[in-house]
């Protein structure tokens, strides 16, 4: 029986994504011993295609006294229902509500869902801010990349998870089993958990602020010195190849976004892009062997019956073992008439050649993501990919009988000048004119050349988390530029420059951004990555009322200020970052972690690269 | 000489859990289940093959059934209870196959064949409402209901496209309603158009259960 009643659920959009049922999808005792919501930030058809979230799933579930359950953020047409109504939030598996499971546990996956995490939570019956919630109200704990600066929710969330979460959960869910059965008050559990590396119990730190009201420190309050870390280390599997590998997926009987086999094929990247978090946050490069994920791959198939399979990881070509993986699926898929995915990969001759083997889809068009105009800028953000580059692939794929081609960019970069931005129309006309010469003397179609732009959002944990984002007007002003320039005879698609700069106000924010989200997520409740549900003025007001004016860093920074995230170590080393922001300012790039290590920090880790293992 | 083809057409169930799950997204659960079981499906030829399933009309959202179809044509013979047995025990519990034919050329097509569908109504109707709403169907000399076109909003008869209909007690019907492609007629809207007319405004729907299907080849 579905918790919404069927009455309800004839007037919702798509009401597939409340009844659960789905293939694959666990079903236990409700006196299962630890009941685990597990909830994503947004909708059904964006949270299922996340792998984070399936993987942990899995090995949850793969213990018999915990249960895993899925909680989705309902859309606004249902939520005003459940709402005016009283209904509460309910996990899809036991259609029970969950604000009495154990745990409340949520993925952070980017910036602007976190008004959902609020408004998710509100709708539970859960008290919003942790310090309300008494006993015998769930735990909510918080993990996922965005966690590195989990300042701007600390005091939302009960504990976060900073790093790989598979070790860490099964740890806290152990822990907790303890604690319940001694029977001890809430801030026990806390404090137990304060004791597992890469917990992160917010509430036992407090922030300092300096006259100005600049950030000056977070600190350990008096009462939970020895134990509270200082800092909190980011936890990382070292025998990546030898943890837990998903081998169960629930099948979404109505589509997701990404709706497919997904095996992780590494963690990390070897890169180094100065302008991307994923790229340091994940370090070091750790690779699963071939063996490994063909098992994986045929226990997904069998179990799930996908048509295709997804290869993930940051960069789909820097796996060491790429051509053995393929090979060895490319037999298993074929008789079974699936394809496999590969995406974020460099277009070259081997590349072409195993697309063609393995895609039985049709040639729609390639990404080649450029990043920036002119070879000096991608030398500062150290995208390690020439134009001569891009013209060769795009050359191969263009004999090759591809039609179109899709052209990722940022725009304000650090040292970016209006020369850059005015590059990238020309890259997408001489693209054009290849094509045609490819096809000299042929009737063709017109080749479909998209050009994507998204405004750039500096990052913690990377060389530009000092810089400040370019303004509003900028952004709008750089946009307007490319769009003259391509003049309507290329496709073009951007950010909305709104969304980067509420992104940017929150990604670097300390404490007191809580309140913003909390006074935005009561004007006007949650979906704020859904451009028809954000509204830029009322986040500008609140920043406004909490005196934050929406410009962080500056292009003179002091590199030695404390920052919001300083309590977080992610392994790699402020004086890294220092090194990489001055080169990045000098024009001068860094090899990537195979050819020459750059004593980023993470070698402590012991793992994958960092042990001359790929 | 021409390949033999290898056809089977199934009956089978779709329960409360997939009762909104789209027509699209369905095929979508046959295919899976299909690849599962590992069933030698034949495929369409063509850049972008896609597995020969052909299904009956759309099952309206919201609805439960135990009267549907598909044809599954194969690349080798399957006998059609060894096609049942190996995709009971691979799709999803609330869609369950009931029997399966072979079938021989030449045949009609699933949606062709339909002439008639059974429905059970579920509703909040009170015995009263039922007594009211019966004898005035049994005395009307038709019943209209009024359609959308592309010329407008279009007023139609039904009651010659309702073969039965019924009360059987705690709020439920049973009504049997053209199913062919002219003249489909889908049983909440015959319900709603006789309701409305003789117990306005007090009687609701709660569920819709197709029962049966008249569709040739299979008992």
């Amino acid at each position: 029986m579905s918790y919404i009643p069927d009455s309800i659920l004839y007037n919702v959009e798509k009401p597939a994504r409340y009844t659960g049922g789905e293939l694959n999808s666990v079903v236990k005792p409700k006196d299962t011993p630890v009941r685990f919501a597990f909830c994503f930030a947004d909708s059904y058809e964006i949270g299922m295609s996340h792998l984070g979230m399936k993987l942990l799933y899995d090995l949850l579930n793969s213990r018999e006294w915990i249960w895993c359950e899925r909680v989705f953020a309902p859309w606004p047409d249902l939520e005003k229902i459940m709402r005016s109504e009283g209904y509460r939030l309910f996990a899809l598996e036991s259609q029970e509500e969950i604000k009495n499971h154990d745990f409340i546990g949520f993925t952070l996956q980017y910036e602007l869902s976190y008004t959902n995490v609020l408004n998710m939570l509100d709708l539970a019956g859960i008290p919003v801010y942790a310090r309300d919630r008494g006993e015998g109200v769930p735990f909510v704990i918080g993990g996922g990349p965005s966690c590195v600066n989990p300042e701007p929710l600390a005091e939302f969330f009960d504990l976060f998870n900073i790093g790989d979460g598979e070790a860490m959960l099964l740890e806290i869910m152990e822990c907790y089993r303890e604690w319940k059965s001694r029977k001890l008050p809430r801030i026990e559990f806390l404090k137990a958990c304060a004791a597992i590396p890469g917990v992160y119990v917010p509430a036992f730190y407090e922030a300092e602020y300096d006259g100005q009201g600049n950030f000056a420190r977070l600190k350990v309050k008096d009462e939970y010195k020895g134990i509270a870390a200082y800092p909190v280390e980011r936890r990382v599997i070292p025998d990546f190849d030898g943890t837990f590998i998903m081998k169960n997926q629930v099948v979404p009987y109505c589509e997701a976004i990404h709706d497919r086999i997904m095996l992780e094929i590494f963690r990390g990247c070897i890169r180094g892009c100065r302008f991307c978090q994923a790229g340091y946050i994940y370090r070091p490069v750790r690779e699963r062997s071939p063996g490994k994920l063909l098992d994986a791959a045929m226990k997904l198939s069998e179990r799930t019956g996908y048509e295709e399979i997804s290869l993930l990881s940051l960069a789909t070509d820097d796996y060491s073992c790429l051509k053995e993986l393929t090979d060895g699926l490319i037999g298993y898929t074929e008789e079974r008439h699936m394809n496999i995915a590969l995406p974020s990969l460099r277009v070259d001759s081997f590349s072409l050649d195993l697309m063609q083997k393995i895609s039985k889809v049709r040639k729609s068009g390639l990404t080649f993501a450029l990043e920036a105009g002119t070879q000096r800028l991608r030398d500062v953000i150290n995208k390690g990919i020439t134009e001569e580059d891009l013209y060769e692939g795009a050359r191969l794929a263009f004999e090759n009988g591809y039609g179109g081609i899709k052209l990722y960019f940022m725009i304000g970069l650090p040292t970016e000048t209006d020369e850059d931005v005015m590059a990238i129309p020309v890259i997408a006309q001489r693209l054009r004119d290849l094509y045609y010469e490819c096809h000299a003397g042929e009737k063709v179609r017109s080749p479909k050349i998209t050009v994507s732009v998204s405004t750039f959002v500096p990052k913690c944990f990377t060389p530009f988390q000092w810089v400040p984002q370019i303004s509003y007007d900028e952004i709008r002003r750089k946009l307007r530029m490319i769009k003259d320039a391509l003049n309507g005879r290329f496709g073009f698609s951007w950010q909305d420059p709104e969304l980067s700069v509420v992104e940017n106000i929150l990604a670097r924010g300390d404490r007191r951004c809580g309140s913003i989200i909390y006074n935005v997520w009561k004007r006007k409740g949650g979906f704020d990555s859904w451009s028809e549900f954000f509204d830029y003025k009322i986040w500008l007001e609140e920043a406004g009322a909490a005196g934050i004016s929406g410009v962080r860093g500056s292009d003179e920074p002091d590199l030695d200020a404390p920052l919001p995230w300083d309590h977080i170590d992610t392994g790699i080393t402020k004086e890294f970052l220092k090194r990489e922001y001055l080169k990045a300012r000098l024009g001068v790039t860094s090899p990537d972690c195979r050819t020459k290590c750059q004593a980023c920090g993470c070698a402590k880790y012991k793992g994958g690269v960092c042990v001359g293992k790929s | 000489m021409e390949n033999p083809e290898f056809i089977c057409r199934l009956k089978y169930e779709r329960g409360e859990d997939v009762r909104f799950v789209s027509h699209l997204d369905f095929v979508k659960v046959f295919e899976r289940a299909l690849r599962r079981a590992a069933v030698r499906v034949a495929y369409s030829e063509g850049f972008n093959p896609r597995m020969l399933l052909v299904f009956g009309n759309p099952l309206p959202v919201g609805f439960t059934s135990c009267a549907e179809f598909v044809d599954i044509k194969t690349q080798t013979d399957y006998a059609p209870e060894e096609l049942c047995a190996l995709l009971n025990s691979h799709l999803p519990a609330p869609v369950r196959i009931i029997s399966g034919v072979r079938l021989v050329k030449p045949y009609d097509s699933i949606v062709k064949s339909v002439r008639y569908n059974t429905y059970r109504i579920f509703s909040d109707a009170s015995d009263s409402d039922a007594d009211n709403i019966i004898r005035g169907y049994n005395d009307a000399e038709g019943i209209e209901t009024v359609k959308k076109s592309k010329s407008g909003p279009k007023t139609v008869e039904i009651k010659q496209l309702i073969r039965r209909f019924g009360y059987d007690g705690e709020g439920g019907f049973t009504i049997e309603t053209c199913g062919t492609q002219e003249n489909n007629l889908r049983p909440d809207v015959a319900f709603n158009a006789i309701t409305g007319r003789f117990a306005p405004g007090s009687v609701g729907i709660l569920h819709i259960h197709k029962t049966d299907s008249s569709v040739q080849l299979l008992l």
